[in-house]
């Protein structure tokens, strides 16, 4: 009988899949959840050492003869401290030891609990990966321990052959009263010396599959886009994109808009069989509504450095090798053609998004800019709104688009966009809020020092940080302008002084027009536009634009839900609607 | 540097030091000497029990105590040393490198608040800082550079030619800090001084993966840190072991019976009692009263 124990289930489920058989045991209450599973189980060979320290050597040595990794497991505290002696020898030597710590609560440690040290990454320098498996109390810390346990698995000889440490809570020793534990998701890495390209192809016969496409800065990218685009024209695939993957084609959706209207319902409609992602970074906020395990699609991760990213929470594969290499095997000696009626379904709820008649505001202001920008340029979009308004609209995919979307903060776009523009001879823009603009402020005494002149700054000024009026608003929190969106009253026109910008500016829609015709134009020097807006007035803008492009009919039943008879015919009238 | 630090310690009144059999006679005969004449020294085989033991002294005196060590069996102090960071014990540890990017001690900086690294020759900026570790009561590691006597190799050729002229199939031999190369079905495996700790546990997990007999020649001190693995039960007669005593005191060789290997002593080895040695059907352990 196996133990009750979660976190030490998944654990046992994944060493059998990973092929991980060798056991030194040390004695301990703490690890006798694992230990006497396994050694009841026909799967694992066990061997018994009181001493840590010897115990470690003695896996070394049994790893090196087999050439496989070798588990070594202990109590809690100074217990595991003996392995470390071992674990340096192994890290130099390349060899795969697995030290499996046992561990108590992490809260009271230090506060009078016995037998208790932090053991967290406790062979910092000599170790290959190391992981901290909590007790599992929800479904997260499941999918946690899951992923965390395959990411250290695939670590032992990813690059380097070495040890791992995988350090699990047990609060408590649970009983042995499981017959058969059930069998979790493992992922593999598949790269050069163990890939099947014919195995792979046929795993995507016949499934609907989603093709989505992160930031992708690469210069070299016709061979991408093209085996790219014949994967599309084979497949039942659809190809989703943020601005960011620099991958565009008039079949393909920026699905980006739907992060902020689906339902789940409509998310459950909308996935696939299979999802293929590759790129650094992912910024759609479609992301939040597709989980593989709840929506039941895999995940296939492709990645030069072949990392795993989980982000869907069913990774199942990751290949390691670039993404052009991945879709030219994908497409060699595949005659079927997409029947698109996967792709169908994604564009019928595209075709529903309406954006309708908009007040001056910033989402206007963004969407008379996109419709202008010069072909063959560059454009870099700061957090947040300009990222999110940008990918609402089509954007010509003959420009580069660039944004701080991996970690999301508003300082240094300014400096980043002038490292862009300067190794391009394009002409290049900077879409970006007064708080971000006045954040980054230093980068302006550098806009003289780039050689690129065709500088073109705008700045779309709400005099606060406009995402808190999204989230909170005015009349939730009277005070929002004082610390939360950080009013102010600066004049941004006074900074252009300093390196000898051109200073235009607008603050309704004829003074746009004008001077947006300016701004794109040719110029001796960098141009500033600054767009002033309303904070409030903008946030209420992009509600409505979600409100009205949330489905109809779920729209309709929350309604009746929550409203009387007699204000339903009332918002019926005002909507025009039957 | 070190005799920097030991005239520092002398001048703070510091009487305790502890270290481990190795690092006296890697350092210069000078500065041995010189701890030999100042301090109240301890020495210890094994550095984990040399961890142990100072923390013992500190909690006896409530004085300060030096453990000087070879950096690269730091890794040894740390179970002792979580122990000692718990009972806030004041040791000092002096741990000598001979390069400067094999200092990789941030695995340690959880039990060890105070650490230092002297990359230069003068003492006088650092003297606070030491004073400071010392009269703080937790635990601290200074780590220098020394150069340090090279270990000599040894030559096991004829136990090799030995070993081949009886032998049908190919067999590992694994052989402490030895200077030949492998030849004919003698597959010699070379055990480098760094990597002396666990010798007899690595070589007990290899032979019990091989299933078959496999040599391990060794010198007498490398025996007294890690003894506790002759009780395993996982000995057989694939377990051979040649041991090189010397001029050593100890006689652990009861302990080494008691689990059930025979014992056979020589002189000086030759083939008849190799080939006795080799062809008993038993563990066995052949102990050479020879210096190597």
């Amino acid at each position: 009988m196996y133990t009750n124990v979660r976190n030490v289930q998944i654990l046992i489920s994944l060493l059998k899949q990973f092929n991980i058989k060798y056991f030194v045991n040390s004695p301990g209450t703490r690890n006798t959840p694992l230990v006497h599973s396994i050694e009841e189980d026909p799967f694992f060979k066990c061997y018994s050492i009181v001493d840590e320290r010897s115990a470690a050597y003695f896996a070394l040595g049994l790893s090196e003869a087999l050439d496989e990794p070798v588990c070594v497991t202990c109590t809690a505290a100074t217990a595991t401290c003996n392995y470390m002696p071992a674990i340096k020898e192994a890290y130099e030597r390349n060899i795969q030891l697995v030290a499996l710590t046992s561990d108590r609560e992490s809260y009271p440690m230090f506060h009078m609990q016995d037998q208790s040290i932090n053991q967290v990454n406790m062979y910092k320098g000599y170790i290959n990966y190391s992981v901290d498996i909590p007790a599992i109390l929800n479904q997260e810390d499941e999918w946690f321990a899951n992923r965390s346990i395959n990411e250290a698995f695939l670590e032992l000889n990813h690059n380097r052959k070495g040890p791992i440490q995988i350090n699990y809570h047990v609060p408590s020793w649970g009983a042995f009263c499981v017959k058969d534990i059930p069998k979790e998701r493992k992922i593999t890495r598949y790269n050069k010396n163990n890939i099947n390209w014919k195995e792979v192809k046929e795993n995507l016969k016949n499934k609907k599959i989603l093709v989505f496409c992160g930031m992708n800065y690469n210069n070299n990218n016709q061979e991408l886009q093209n085996n790219v685009k014949e994967f599309y024209e084979k497949y039942s695939a659809t190809v989703v994109f943020d601005n960011y993957a620099n991958l565009k084609d008039d079949n393909y959706i920026n699905a980006s808009v739907f992060g902020d209207i689906l339902t789940e319902k409509e998310a459950q409609k909308l996935a696939p069989e299979i999802m293929i992602t590759f790129g650094k970074v992912f910024y759609s906020p479609l992301k939040g509504h597709l989980n593989g395990k709840k929506q039941n699609f895999e995940h296939w991760h492709i990645d030069e450095n072949g990392i795993v990213i989980d982000g869907f929470k069913n990774l199942t594969k990751i290949f390691e090798c670039e993404p052009k290499i991945f879709f030219e095997e994908m497409i060699k000696e595949v005659n079927t053609k997409n029947n698109h009626e996967y792709e169908q379904i994604w564009k019928k709820r595209i075709s529903e998004i309406k954006i309708g008649n908009l007040s001056f505001s910033n989402f206007s202001v963004i969407r008379d800019f996109c419709k202008v920008i010069p072909k063959n340029s560059i454009l870099h979009s700061s957090v947040l709104n300009s990222i999110r308004i940008t990918n609402y609209f089509k954007i010509d995919e003959s420009i580069k688009c660039y944004a701080n979307v991996g970690a999301d903060g508003i300082d240094g776009a300014f400096s980043t966009f002038l490292g862009q523009a300067n190794k391009t001879d394009k002409m290049a823009f900077l879409l970006i809020g007064d708080l971000s603009y006045l954040y980054d402020l230093n980068a302006c005494l550098n806009v003289n020092k780039i050689k690129n002149r065709n500088i073109r700054i705008l700045i779309i000024n709400n005099y606060a940080g406009a995402e808190f009026h999204k989230n909170f608003g005015l009349s939730m929190i009277p005070t929002l302008n004082l610390h939360i969106a950080a009013g102010h009253n600066t004049k941004i026109e006074e900074t252009t002084g300093m390196e000898n910008v051109e200073y235009l500016s607008a603050k309704n829609q004829e003074e746009l027009n004008i001077n947006l015709k300016k701004f794109i134009g040719k110029s001796e020097k960098p141009i500033l536009l600054e767009v002033f807006t309303n904070a409030d007035t903008d946030a209420q803008i992009l509600k409505d634009f979600w409100i009205t492009n949330i489905n109809e009919k779920i729209y309709k039943k929350i309604i009746r839900k929550l409203l009387p008879k007699k204000y339903i015919a009332k918002l019926k009238k005002l909507l025009k609607r039957g | 540097m070190l005799r920097k630090i030991l005239n520092l310690l002398v001048e703070k009144q510091i009487k305790d030091v502890v270290c481990t059999e190795d690092i006296l006679k890697s350092i210069d005969g000078q500065d041995k000497e010189y701890i030999e004449a100042n301090f109240n020294m301890q020495i210890f085989n094994d550095l984990r029990s040399a961890t142990f033991f100072s923390n013992g002294e500190v909690n006896s005196s409530n004085k300060p105590v030096i453990l000087i060590i070879k950096g690269e069996f730091l890794p040894n102090i740390y179970t002792g040393i979580t122990e000692a960071w718990f009972q806030r014990s004041n040791i000092n540890i002096i741990s000598i490198f001979e390069k400067y990017d094999e200092i990789k001690v941030e695995y340690l900086e959880r039990c060890i608040p105070d650490i230092l690294t002297i990359y230069d020759d003068g003492i006088e900026e650092y003297k606070n800082t030491i004073y400071k570790f010392i009269d703080n009561n937790m635990p601290a590691l200074i780590n220098i550079k020394y150069t340090l006597k090279l270990e000599e190799k040894s030559d096991y050729t004829s136990i090799i030619n030995m070993l081949d002229s009886i032998v049908k199939n190919t067999v590992d031999v694994f052989i402490y800090n030895f200077k030949n190369e492998s030849k004919n079905n003698i597959s010699i495996k070379n055990i480098e001084p760094k990597y002396k700790y666990g010798i007899l546990s690595k070589y007990m997990g290899y032979i019990t993966a091989k299933e078959k007999k496999s040599l391990l020649i060794m010198p007498y001190e490398l025996l007294k840190i890690d003894l506790n693995i002759f009780n395993n039960r996982y000995i057989n007669e694939n377990v051979k072991i040649i041991i090189y005593k010397g001029k050593e005191q100890n006689n652990i060789e009861e302990w080494i019976k008691d689990n059930k290997i025979e014992i056979l002593k020589t002189e000086k080895i030759d083939e008849k009692i190799f080939k006795k040695f080799w062809d008993l059907n038993k563990a066995s352990v052949l102990i050479v009263e020879e210096e190597k």
